[in-house]
Order: structure tokens, then sequence, then C-alpha cells
């Protein structure tokens, strides 16, 4: 059975008729665009945004889940993650067992554990790098055990090395029937790490499939305005621009 | 920390009841008072100290609680409780029984209940005013009431019957748990449970708001009702003690401050220190009033604005450092 499916979703002005399956396991990367809708996506999916449609997780109707329990299966990480106060990288983890109503300190430490940031767990967390904070942004979803992770450019920002890791440790959440659907701007990263892509534009899906059939030199073309193509034929894909300038 | 505040509070209601101009016993005279024995010591202790303290406590402890949760919805360390238009609205309500004498038969209570009506008008209003909006919008149209409040209470100021019609109301308005009875406390008493209740509910909102409305919105709760009571709760608990004791200004913006890095920042933990915290400086303010002796003496609203303001300006650059 899927782990949420989407039906005819539309958004006011933002999303039109998105149609979509992810399958436990998975790791769905949402492309497209500035302004195609992937934030209004996710966010939908969240519970955050009015939409209409129909949204099944494991063939249950969101709707007709209360609000808290709705948050124990599916955990949101925003675009710009920020927190007020000075707040410890144990307290901001804890808001992860919000849903729940506890603050398990042995599940807490797991998350921590998992995503290496065990060492900082007393420090306030605006006093950390921001490679080290989206480390801590992961540990705070993950330790609400959600069966599905969805993450609006969670790469946006970090380095080269702080983008891998946090791929690899949302690639190694979607393990044991779980899975995680993310939007991010580089393609080849989108084409090594995810299992299918969904590309948008203006609101509709264009394409919906394995990297190697979405990121084709067509697609690129029309939805991203560029001259370019991925090499599946590298040991990692690699985008190859054949132009400079935007066509 | 809460036992500590606790008992540091116990320590303070002591101090306040054996402070004062005559000399008394004052645990016998509570006892005596209790057991309805007609001794100095007594009626001393028991009409007079007794209600002044509680009402101090109460007071300082609705001020504190209702910043440290109007900070927390807010996620701005400087957000005052005023903010609500409730407090305007108290005063305004207050000045009219002075101005118009409304509800003679109610006696010394009548400014106190006219001011928590004129606080819930005001909140009426602010609710109304803000619509469906965000928490920002709640707050621009209490800024917008509590200007309306204010220039209305400037008004009456204005048209004041006689000399002593005003004085009377200008030395109210200054803030002062003097004078008062019991049947204050039961104004403010409901209005602490109720107001104090709401935010409460809604401690694990606060929490999550620490991560932005749409985090916490994900995360199953409910920023726009939650924020609705969180809001109702503080103009209750401000509006009450603006009612009861007139304006006492800089406590439920300070005291959170204070309490912060022993709850390691947490915007959850620090709304009951906050009370007890507000109740024990409210109650060492009202203590030094005493101290002054008869005569001119210093109001309690004003000592807590000489002490406050200067607190508040070093917060001011702290914060702009932070941001620096």
């Amino acid at each position: 059975m899927a782990l949420i499916r989407v039906e005819a979703l539309s958004l006011a002005r933002r999303l039109q008729s998105i149609d979509l399956e992810l399958q436990p396991g998975e790791l769905l990367g949402v492309i497209g665009p500035n302004g195609a809708g992937k934030s209004s996506l996710l966010e939908s999916l969240a519970g955050i945004q009015p939409c209409t449609g129909r949204i099944s997780f494991e063939g249950h109707d969101l709707n007709g889940l209360e609000p808290l329990a709705r948050a124990r299966q599916i955990a949101f990480l925003p675009q710009r993650p920020q927190v007020a106060w000075q707040l410890r990288v144990r307290d901001v983890i804890a808001l992860g067992r919000l849903p729940w109503g506890d603050e398990s300190p042995r599940i807490i430490a797991r998350a921590a554990r998992s995503t290496g940031v065990e060492a900082w767990l007393d420090v306030p967390v605006d006093r950390l790098s921001g490679g080290e904070q989206a480390r801590v942004w992961l540990a705070r979803l993950l330790a609400g055990e959600p069966r599905l992770i969805l993450a609006d450019e969670p790469l946006a920002s970090l380095d080269l090395y702080h983008q891998q890791q946090v791929l690899g440790l949302l690639r190694s959440h979607t393990g044991a029937g779980r899975g995680v659907i993310l939007s991010l701007h580089d393609l080849a990263l989108a084409a090594a790490w995810c299992d299918r892509l969904l590309l948008l534009q203006a609101g509709r899906v264009v394409a919906l499939g394995t990297p190697h059939a979405v990121l084709t030199a067509e697609n690129l073309r029309r939805v991203f305005r560029v001259a370019a193509e991925i090499d599946f034929s590298a040991a990692v894909p690699l985008l190859r621009m054949r132009r400079r300038e935007p066509l | 920390m809460n036992a500590l505040l606790l008992l540091l509070l116990l320590l303070t209601a002591l101090l306040s009841l054996a402070t004062g101009s005559s000399d008394i016993a004052p645990l016998t005279g509570l006892l005596d008072w209790a057991r309805g024995v007609q001794s100095v010591d007594a009626i001393v202790s028991g009409e007079i100290r007794l209600p002044r303290t509680l009402l101090a406590l109460l007071v300082g402890g609705c001020l504190g609680l209702s910043g440290a949760a109007l900070q927390g919805l807010l996620r701005n360390p400087l957000a005052d409780p005023g903010l609500t238009g409730a407090s305007q609205g108290a005063a305004l309500g207050a000045a009219s029984v002075f101005y118009f004498g409304l509800f003679p038969a109610l006696g010394g209570v009548a400014p106190a209940l006219a001011g928590l009506v004129g606080a819930g008008v005001a909140l009426l209003i602010m609710l109304l005013l803000a619509g469906p909006a965000g928490q920002a919008m709640v707050i621009m149209a209490g800024l917008a009431i509590s200007t309306l409040a204010g220039a209305l209470l400037a008004a009456v100021l204005n048209f004041a019957p006689s000399p002593f019609a005003m004085q009377e109301l200008v030395f109210w308005l200054l803030g002062s748990v003097a004078e008062r009875g019991l049947d204050h406390l039961a104004v403010l008493l409901p209005a602490l449970l109720v107001g104090g209740g709401l935010i409460w509910g809604q401690r694990r909102l606060l929490l999550g708001l620490s991560l932005g409305e749409q985090v916490a919105q994900s995360m199953g709760l409910s920023p726009r009702r939650g924020g609705r009571l969180i809001v109702l709760g503080a103009a209750l608990l401000v509006g009450s003690s603006v009612a009861v004791a007139g304006a006492i200004g800089f406590v439920g913006l300070i005291v959170p401050h204070l309490v912060r890095p022993w709850v390691r920042h947490r915007p959850d933990r620090v709304l009951l220190p906050s009370a007890l915290l507000g109740a024990v400086l409210v109650c060492l303010a009202d203590i030094v009033v005493r101290l002054q002796g008869p005569g001119q003496e210093l109001k309690l609203g004003v000592l807590t604005s000489l002490i406050g303001a200067p607190v508040f300006i070093w917060l001011v650059w702290r914060e702009r450092r932070r941001w620096l």
C-alpha cells in the first residue's frame, strides 16, 4: 500500500490538480524552478495550507485524522528553520516530541546520536554553524519518529559536505517502511540520491518518474530554460551545461 | 526553581505582614482575626495587612504570568502585557467611576468592577478589529484600542468635575494596593484562575511556537485558536490587576527576563516562575512603599516604573548588541 497518496490536490492559484503516490522506502525529490509550487505542495501535505483534493495516508483519509495523530506520522521541516529564544540543542530536539506529549530522554538521545549532534546537547542552537544547525533540525524531526518526512529545501545554504550528510540522513530514514519527500534545486544531487523525481512548473506536474526519465534535456530546456543535460554515465550523475547564458 | 521561588514568596508574605506603621505581632494577630477575637493586632493583621499582602502577591502574579505568556506568543522579549489594550480599557472603566460616580452601591469595589468591564469591552473590540488575522494584527489592534482608551481617559481627566475627583483619579492611576479589602480579592482571584487556566492550557503551543507558526501547525497545534486564548487570558490577568490596583508598570515586561536563564529559555517553563517572581517583586515593592511612613509617599506603580524602566533600557541595550 502507498505510504501517501495524493489525488487532485489543488491550492488557490498555486497548485493545480496534483496526483502523487509515495511507496514505503522511497525518497522522492520535488524539483522545479522558483515559484513552481514546491513549498506549497509540501506545506499542503503537512497540513499547513488549506488545500482541496484527497490525501490518504496508508489508506486513511488524512483529513479524518486528528491534528496530533497526523503530526505523529508526518514531520515537516520548513525552508528556513528558525528558533526564537536561546533554546539549547537538547530542547530543540525535544520539540520533536510535542505531538507525543512526552520528552523521552532515550528517544532524544537516539535522535542526537544518529545525526551526530550529541556533543552539543547543552549548547544554545544559535551558536552553531549553518551546517551544524541543519543536523539539529533533522534531529528534531527524527525525535518525532515520523513515518514520513517532508523537507523543504533542506540543502539550501549548506556546503558540499553537509549537503551529502543531510541527504545521507534522509536516505537512511527511508528504511523500515518510512518515506521522505524533499524539495531541492541541485539537479545533480536529485539525480544521485532520489528514487523518483516530481517536476513541477507553475503549480502543475510536468513529469513524475525515475531521475533518468524526468531529467531529460528537453525538460531542462522547457522548464528550467537552460541548455543542459544530466550525464548518467558518470560514477555520480553530473549536470553538464551546454551554454553559459539562460535560453 | 519553583520551590525556591515559593519559599521566597512565603518569606516575602511574612515580611509584608510584619511591616507597617504600628508595632504588632502579625501571626498572633492573624490567628486572633481568624478566631474572631477583636484585638488591635487582629484588626491590623487581618483587615489591613492581609488583604494588602494578598493583593500585592496576586497583582504581581497576574502581571508576571501575562507578560511571560504574551512574550512567548509573540516570540518577542520586549512585548508588554499592556499591548492587548486591556490595561488602558480597565483604567478608562475605573476612571469613569470616579468621574460619573457609577455603581455607588458597590462602594470601594466599584472602580475595580468598572475596570473589569472596561477591560472586557476593550478586549472585545480588539478581537473584532483584529478579525481572523495573525498575532501581529492582534497587537496592532490592541495598540489601536489602547490609544483610543488612552485618549478617552485623557478626556475624562480633562473634564474632571472637581480638583478632588481629579486628584483621586490620578492617584488611583499611579497604582497602589493600599486601602483595599478582601472584596477586591473576589475580583482578582477568579480572573487569575480563569486567565491563568487559559494560558496554562496552551503551554505546549507556546513551546511549539518557538519554531514559528508553520512548524507549530505541522506539529498538530493550533496557533490561531490557541493564540486567541492566550491573548484572552493575558488580557483578563492584566485587565483585572489594573482594575484593582491601577497601573503597575514594567513588572510583566521585566520579570520573564529575570526568570528565563533559569528555565533554559523555554517559553513553556517560564510561566509559573514568572508568576511567582512577579508576586514576590510587587509585594517587596509594596513593603518599600510602606517603609516610607505616612505623608507624601511614593505610589507603588511609580516605584516599579522607576526601577523597571532602567532595567528595560538595559534589556534594549543588550538586545541591540545581539543584533549588531
